[in-house]
């Protein structure tokens, strides 16, 4: 039974994972672009709103703040990173990318120092218990929302003309072009939209542990990468199995071997399983370029 | 007119694709421009859709100066190019990628009565119409192409090289469907190798050579030239 407990924990901390690896998987899978900012939009949404509470606001106030700031960093990363990366190698947004994570995490730095601070709890400590299993409310609604946030894109890439417009600027920008898709209004609203699940899995982090940092992003971006990659780069599906996987990891390893051993076991994994399928997971091949 | 380009020039870096180049293409006609590889004729179409910028030059299109407008502003005013390759989305559905090709339009009802129209025209798009296009032949990958541009309510369309690659069967479809498309209305652009077969349908014919042209005319004053039969089209 306790077994069971842990795996329904570590679903739930999979749900965060899932919309950090969904955030990085649509820029691979779209631009070709590893953002690397993503784990300080992360941090800074969730400071923002811890910010906003401190100063007396209303969660319901706090919350779409640090969400706003989310997507206009988002939004700042496009203007400075992407929008200059069509004539030049790749690495070079990558790069800049990493400096907006920098950039980000030095000013929270200067602002509120390095120490964890205590995010309030927001959710009443209510839990359901059923035959012997508990289950937290807050960890439920990570979860919950993490997937149909995830469903939700999935169904807008399928079944919208604008994510049609998105899957085609995927598997070739030149021809989306001369189909009349304005690649240049498209790109905005990707970061927009990874900006927006970026933030909210800060701030369900910051909910679920009640505590937030300047480093927060750092070890979440890194499982996020992981996840992605473990499920497929570029794929929304193999995002979520790669992140659900982690966070199962995660959980039934302290609970086999102990928490000093847990990132011990979660690469371990990652690496075993990029050795045995380097495309991931869901991942094609590249050579038939299907993404997303 | 419904197209014009005067003064045309594509450079790519010190190399110069298109050079000095003037076509016009009538409303109701088919224009082709033949020539051999490198003689700037991908160039030329490219500059025309405004995925690559002239150097100098002016174009312009149902009587509005297009020449500094974007891809998707001339999609809008009626432009549509079928690329050389073809150039399916093969991550997406035959359907999906018909649906893109009316990307810029909201009637949503008219596209869809379309869409069934051209599964009735070719019957193999509409069996497969939830397929992925990488499963579709070179054939069946050129109609849809063609039916992609075709949904977005072309004015004039733009081919590059549509018989490369295709089957003997497949190429006298292709032209059969073209002259078809044309008797109904459409204005078409053609840039072609299979000279044979494009002066068959066409109206007017420019040659290039190096970017330049070195001659236009009608397909009869082209094929009366014995130099040129020798030299270009290789007849």
């Amino acid at each position: 039974m306790l077994l069971l407990q842990q795996i329904i924990n570590g679903l739930m901390m999979g749900g965060i994972y899932v919309l950090v690896a969904v955030s990085f998987t649509l820029t691979i899978g779209v631009l070709n672009f590893l953002n690397f900012s993503i784990p300080g939009i992360f941090m800074l949404s969730a400071i923002m709103a811890w910010r906003a509470l401190e100063n007396g606001w209303h969660w319901g106030l706090a919350i779409p703040f640090g969400l706003l700031v989310a997507i206009c960093a988002s939004f700042v990363v496009e203007r400075f990173t992407y929008r200059f990366m069509k004539n030049v190698d790749h690495e070079i947004p990558l790069v800049s990318s990493i400096g907006f994570l920098i950039l980000f995490e030095n000013l929270v730095l200067v602002a509120w120092g390095s120490d964890q601070q205590k995010f309030p709890s927001l959710i009443p400590d209510l839990n359901i218990r059923a035959g012997g299993l508990i289950i937290g409310i807050g960890q439920m609604l990570s979860l919950a929302l993490a997937l149909l946030l995830v469903i939700g894109i999935s169904l807008l890439l399928k079944r919208t003309q604008l994510g049609r417009g998105i899957r085609a600027l995927a598997e070739n920008a030149e021809t989306a072009t001369l189909l009349g898709i304005e690649v240049h209004r498209i790109v905005p609203v990707l970061f927009v939209v990874t900006g927006l699940l970026t933030g909210i899995s800060g701030i369900l982090f910051a909910m679920n542990y009640q505590q937030v940092s300047a480093a927060m992003g750092d070890v979440v971006g890194l499982k996020g990468i992981a996840a992605m990659v473990i499920g497929g780069m570029g794929n929304i599906w193999g995002a979520i199995i790669g992140g659900l996987l982690i966070g199962l990891t995660e959980v039934l390893s302290i609970y086999f071997f102990g928490a000093d051993k847990v990132d011990f076991y979660v690469y371990g994994l990652f690496l075993v399983l990029i050795i045995l399928r380097p495309q991931g997971i869901l991942g094609s091949s590249a050579a038939t370029g299907v993404k997303l | 007119m419904l197209l014009e380009a005067k003064g045309l020039n594509v450079r790519y870096g010190r190399i110069t694709a298109v050079k000095d180049l003037d076509i016009t293409v009538a409303e109701g006609q088919i224009v082709t421009v033949l020539g051999a590889n490198g003689a700037g004729k991908s160039s030329l179409l490219k500059a025309l859709i405004g995925l690559v910028k002239p150097a100098s030059g002016h174009i312009h299109f149902n009587g509005q100066d297009i020449t500094h407008c974007s891809p998707s502003e001339r999609v809008k005013a009626g432009l549509a190019l079928v690329p050389e390759g073809r150039r399916i989305l093969i991550s997406l559905t035959v359907e999906e990628n018909l649906l893109l090709g009316a990307y810029h339009r909201h009637d949503k009802a008219a596209v869809a009565r379309e869409i069934d129209a051209l599964y009735q025209r070719f019957p193999n798009l509409g069996e497969r119409r939830y397929a992925k296009a990488a499963c579709l032949s070179g054939g069946e990958q050129q109609m849809l192409a063609i039916g992609r541009a075709l949904v977005g309510a072309p004015r004039l369309m733009m081919l590059d090289e549509p018989s490369l690659g295709l089957s003997p069967l497949f190429i006298s479809r292709l032209f059969d469907l073209l002259s078809d498309l044309n008797r109904n209305g459409l204005t078409v652009l053609l840039v072609e190798q299979n000279t044979g077969m494009a002066l068959r349908v066409a109206h007017a014919c420019h040659v290039l050579e190096l970017g330049r042209e070195i001659t236009h005319g009608t397909p009869q004053q082209l094929k009366a030239d014995k130099k040129l039969q020798e030299a270009y089209l290789g007849a």
